[in-house]
């Protein structure tokens, strides 16, 4: 196993329950890796064992089978590796009862360090709380804690950020923020992040590499760009438009896209897109619009879903 | 590591002033209201200074550490403990403790700090207390003996010393009891609940045994209770007040009595043993939601 490996997960399955009848698998055979330094997406629809899985990088729960590496260390049997690690799970939380940076100082304890005062400093700069962090928890809105969560992930300064869901409950801004906020991590800091997210968007413009898992067992794997450049689509407006897909269907694969109902997806191969505006025409069907269509994480997520889950978690 | 634990553990137990205060820092606050209200008794109402009678320091110094053992007391610490074991998973603040830290040491840390903070705070109750009787002894023109001599000294430390082991023994199984129950329940009123169900259980144990040797006519059972952390601590307590055994009767009539120091190796037994259970159990523990 080489040392650039930040995870390695080989034959990871996890059940709860003990009686047979009512036991539920929620992670099935996963075999995966990740090189260190890169920003990895980890999807799947809700129940689709994606925080079992980081539960058990952490772990937090043990797997029923297989083993997993950090940085080539078992987690369990060489536990001490985890001091490498940083980690938000399902939201953060906290101590509501103390202040943000007492918190971080408690965290701070329990990782067997006496971090300098300069270091609180500058983990609650990163997140921008230095001012908001004397206040006690309790009054903090979801972003903050979020914020504050990924501070103290980061107060040990770990290689290795794992980040379950760090945007969830944040508004538009806070999401850009931390999406920032995982680039640079990446990118100035060495980080490795293995993050997952509800957020497909953000995911397709932060991560390198991406996993989807779907109940339990790993679908696809691949650099996000070349999951979602996977196909030539172009996706093209007409009226009428049943009439133009009867036309076009048999001869190229073609796909409804849903919203106002009026368009259509074809995957064409280079030079072949005169030929289906041409078809249309000629069988009277007013073409309105041709346009490259990029399939996007979300569409590929989809498909590679079967559309069994109507959202992402 | 540990002591970093501790002090980690100190931080949020001092930090959660609404449950440490209503539930610990409670007595010692109450110890220095009543004694206020004496002095001003004292300096306002000549029935009460003729009325106020003769005190030993030996004896009120050590009169507040029975509370930790008496039912009052052991719900309190029960409800304390459960707020500090199970509020790691109320929280849900164990998911970011415990890829940090090794999980044995987390849980023994707890335990020991939760049993030092309760020793410390009737520590300071019984010093409130103590000074406050002769400040009160003062006020009042009463005795507030014995003298201090080397022997009196001895004597008093060998005492205070007991207490505070006891109260520092029932803490530890109020804790044992609490962190089972958290564990379990993982919410800190089922864990007081299942904490105080527990321990009134153990205690109210006596009746059906009774019951039951009284109707096999045999004392085999009756025998299991004398190996309870509720009847050795109120035997070593005995011991340690009036010089003898509490006792327990037997339906043929006849009194069973043991030694303090059967008492006390029962009793460490109890702690060992559910401190080792509850780390056994959360060792092996999957942390979730």
């Amino acid at each position: 196993m080489s040392n650039t490996t930040a995870i390695r997960i080989e034959n990871l399955h996890k059940h709860f329950g003990w009686r047979q009848s009512k036991r539920v698998q929620a992670v099935k055979n996963l075999n995966l890796e990740v090189a260190a330094g890169q920003v990895y997406g980890f999807l799947g629809p809700n129940g689709a064992g994606k925080t079992t899985t980081i539960r058990m990088l952490l772990d937090l729960i043990r797997p029923s089978q297989g083993d997993v590496y950090l940085f080539g260390k078992h987690v369990q049997r060489e536990r001490d590796v985890l001091s490498r690690v940083g980690s938000l799970v399902e939201g953060a939380s906290f101590y509501d009862f103390l202040s943000g940076r007492r918190n971080l100082e408690i965290f701070a304890l329990t990782s067997n360090l006496d971090l300098p005062r300069a270091r609180f400093d500058e983990v609650l700069k990163l997140v921008d709380m230095e001012a908001r962090s004397v206040r006690r928890v309790k009054g903090y809105s979801t972003g903050m804690k979020q914020r504050l969560g990924i501070a103290a992930a980061m107060l040990t300064d770990p290689d290795l950020l794992i980040l379950d869901e760090p945007a969830n409950g944040l508004d538009p801004q806070g999401i850009s923020e931390i999406r920032a906020l995982v680039r640079r991590l990446a990118d100035q800091y060495g980080k490795t992040i293995f993050l997952s997210s509800h957020q497909l968007g953000e995911v397709e413009q932060v991560c390198d590499r991406v996993a989807i898992v779907n109940k339990g067992e790993l679908v696809r794997e691949g650099r996000v760009a070349d999951l979602v450049t996977a196909k030539a689509q172009f996706r093209i407006r007409a009226n009428p438009i049943e009439r133009a897909m009867a036309v076009i269907d048999g001869h190229w694969t073609v796909t409804p896209q849903g919203g106002s109902g009026d368009a259509l997806l074809v995957d064409v191969a280079d030079g072949e897109t005169p030929l289906v505006v041409k078809r249309l025409v000629d069988n009277d069907i007013q073409v309105y619009e041709v346009s490259p269509h990029r399939q996007s994480l979300e569409d590929y997520f989809l498909s590679v879903t079967e559309g069994e889950n109507s959202h992402v978690g | 590591m540990w002591v970093r634990l501790f002090r980690a553990e100190w931080r949020k137990i001092t930090g959660n002033r609404w449950a440490t205060g209503c539930m610990i820092g409670v007595f010692p606050a109450l110890a220095f209201l009543v004694i206020v209200l004496g002095l001003l008794a004292s300096a306002f109402s000549s029935s009460f200074r003729a009325s106020y009678e003769d005190n030993l320091w030996t004896e009120l110094a050590i009169v507040p550490w029975l509370i930790p053992n008496n039912p009052l007391g052991r719900g309190l610490l029960l409800g304390f403990t459960a707020v500090l074991f199970a509020g790691e998973y109320q929280w849900n603040t164990w998911k970011t403790i415990v890829p940090r830290s090794r999980r044995v040491p987390l849980i023994l840390v707890k335990f020991v700090t939760v049993a030092l903070f309760v020793v410390f705070a009737f520590t300071l109750m019984s010093v409130i207390w103590g000074v406050g009787g002769g400040l009160l002894a003062l006020a009042t023109d009463t005795g507030y003996g014995p003298a201090l001599s080397g022997d009196v000294l001895r004597d008093f430390a060998t005492d205070y010393g007991r207490q505070m082991l006891y109260a520092f023994v029932g803490t530890m199984i109020a804790a044992g009891y609490a962190s089972l129950a958290a564990m379990i329940t993982r919410s800190i009123l089922g864990s007081a609940i299942t904490g105080i169900v527990l321990a009134i259980g153990e205690t109210m144990l006596l009746v059906p045994l009774y019951l039951i040797s009284s109707l096999l006519d045999t004392n085999t059972f009756l025998h299991f209770y004398r190996f309870l952390p509720s009847y050795n601590l109120l035997n070593v307590l005995s011991w340690s007040y009036d010089k003898s055994a509490s006792g327990l009767e037997l339906p043929s009539g006849s009194i069973v009595t043991d030694s303090q120091l059967f008492s006390e190796a029962v009793l460490a037994c109890w702690v060992i043993g559910l401190i080792a259970l509850t780390a056994v159990l959360f060792q092996r523990q999957d942390i979730t939601n």
